[in-house]
């Protein structure tokens, strides 16, 4: 495994979404705290609707095409019609103000 | 790595007017072939990205497919040395710079097959695009502003060549465009490998085919996708049938990072045949969005669609077929099938067979499918000594026999070989 970085943090607000690109796999970063940086997959695991378009909501992102809803903090499906979790990615803020996402080597 | 948001996707990267014209410049090509490429940059830069809502594109981000930069369509690349020709055939190698490397067998030279440069034929400009405009999509005006490996091919009227036309594309460099016209004159029969391959890193692929097949012709047309794993490519198809004319179109998707086809058959003669059959497999986080189609503009045609994907690992297949129907088409056959095997558990498979007919008196059936591969013939060969990868190799080729059963000799054993050579690759594809 090993950290990409994707972007600065302050470019990110709080309570925002940015969606990038890590090892050639569309990944939605969420800034849900000053302090706090998550990471999952940018594709709904109902009809690979496009979680980066959908809201958040404290650490709960609404899929835009049925209303699905994941938990951002671990990929964890909370509301049908999805019924199996999105990946999730180790995320983290460097020292120098950078959002590290951790991709998976191949 | 690209960093991007829907706002900054309109100004996305792809190629410069100043790098098309050099483009044109350095090829020496026809000052028409010139402002057809500006008026495809134009087109390219007016059309937005794909909306995720469109069907075709529900399946797949396009900004996976939008440059990572500036794409140079005249950077260097390192020549492939020509193969020699198959009995009774040819082998072309395209290059970006539009040199076209190419060995006819003698027999095909004495049929006066012509394989040319794309920029030299100035006699086909009329075909160029005709079937492929640069409105059909952002990534076919893309290509139509920047192709620089071009080759035309046409065989004469008459003639029935023994042998395959082999037509290598290398992936080349950041950004590769390869545009291939294929003219197939009444009354000939040929058989096209297309074989895509090779690739550095995440190497960008946007390719564009027409083939016209006059009346009365048979084309069998092999597309062979066999990229290193980091490639991304986009790659559209069309045919188009006249009068009496039969087409065969084996797919064959295997490599790459992420691949988005989309291949079409237009049956625009009466008593025109089509049959699609086509293999995916994937693993690991690879990621294949196919769309094929028939298109009947004519009464008393008839289409086949055979589709099977399997995938393992976290890899992706969307497919759709779309058969389509025109009201002035009567007495028309049409038929599609899709089969998906999930190999793994999160793997994952979208299927989503389309039928639009406008006329009543047709006979049309379609069905689609997608299963987990079923543990018991894993569990038996294992418990005959054979190892999980290898088990799970011998369920994949078992799967993909009935396509290759309906492909002739000698493109069976060419398919065949390209499967088998990905198929050896799995590892871990049930996890």
């Amino acid at each position: 495994m090993s950290w990409t970085r994707t972007g600065r943090l302050d470019e990110v607000p709080v309570g925002r979404t940015r969606v990038v690109e890590v090892d050639g796999e569309s990944v939605l970063v969420c800034r849900t705290a000053e302090d706090q940086v998550h990471a999952i997959e940018n594709c709904c695991s109902h009809d690979d609707g496009p979680l980066g378009e959908g809201s958040l909501d404290g650490t709960v992102i609404q899929c835009p095409r049925h209303g699905a809803r994941f938990d951002v903090t671990s990929g964890a499906v909370l509301r049908m019609p999805a019924a199996a979790p999105v990946e999730s990615f180790g995320a983290r803020i460097s020292d120098d103000g950078w959002i590290e996402v951790e991709a998976e080597d191949e | 790595m690209a960093d991007f948001t829907p706002e900054e996707s309109v100004a996305r990267p792809g190629v410069t007017s100043d790098a098309i014209r050099r483009l044109s410049r350095r090829l020496g090509e026809n000052p028409q072939f010139a402002q057809q490429r500006l008026n495809a940059l134009a087109e390219h830069d007016s059309l937005p990205l794909p909306d995720r809502v469109r069907h075709l594109w529900r399946y797949t981000d396009p900004n996976l497919l939008v440059p990572a930069g500036a794409l140079d369509p005249l950077a260097p690349v390192t020549p492939i040395e020509v193969a020699d020709p198959p009995d009774g055939g040819a082998t072309v190698v395209l290059q970006p710079g539009d040199s076209v490397a190419s060995r006819l067998s003698p027999e095909a030279a004495a049929a006066g097959v012509e394989v040319a440069a794309l920029s030299s034929a100035a006699a086909n400009l009329t075909r160029l695009g005709t079937v492929v405009p640069a409105g059909h999509g952002v990534f076919e005006a893309l290509n139509g502003a920047s192709w620089n490996a071009g080759v035309l091919i046409r065989v004469p009227a008459g003639v029935t060549l023994k042998g395959p036309l082999h037509v290598v594309v290398p992936a080349a460099g950041e950004g590769t465009f390869p545009r291939l016209l294929v003219v197939v004159e009444p009354g000939a029969a040929v058989d096209l490998v297309e074989e895509h391959e090779r690739g550095d890193g995440d190497a960008r692929v946007y390719g564009v085919t027409e083939v016209f097949v006059g009346a009365g012709s048979r084309l069998r047309h092999v597309v062979i996708q066999g990229w290193s794993p980091g490639v991304r490519g986009h790659l559209t198809h069309r045919t188009v049938l006249e009068r009496d004319a039969e087409a065969l179109t084996v797919l064959s998707n295997l490599g790459g990072r992420l691949t988005k086809a989309d291949v079409g058959v237009v049956l625009a003669g009466e008593g025109a045949r089509s049959e699609i059959v086509g293999m995916v497999l994937g693993e690991k986080r690879q990621h294949f969005d196919l769309h094929t189609e028939h298109r009947h503009l004519a009464g008393k045609t008839s289409s086949d669609m055979d589709i099977r994907a399997a995938v393992g690992g976290r890899a992706r297949s969307a497919y759709t077929g779309l058969i389509r129907i025109e009201e002035n088409a009567p007495g028309c056959e049409a038929f599609q099938r899709d089969r998906n095997l999930l190999l793994s558990a999160r793997a994952r498979a979208e299927t989503i067979p389309e039928l639009e007919i406008l006329n009543a008196d047709v006979t049309c059936t379609h069905g689609a499918t997608a299963t987990p591969v079923d543990p018991e013939p894993l569990f038996y060969l294992q418990s005959r000594g054979i190892a999980p990868d290898e088990a799970a190799r011998l369920v994949v080729q078992g799967f993909f026999e009935p396509i290759l059963e309906r492909i002739p000799e000698p493109l069976r054993a060419r398919v065949r070989t390209a499967v088998e050579r990905r198929v050896e690759r799995l590892k871990g594809v049930t996890t």
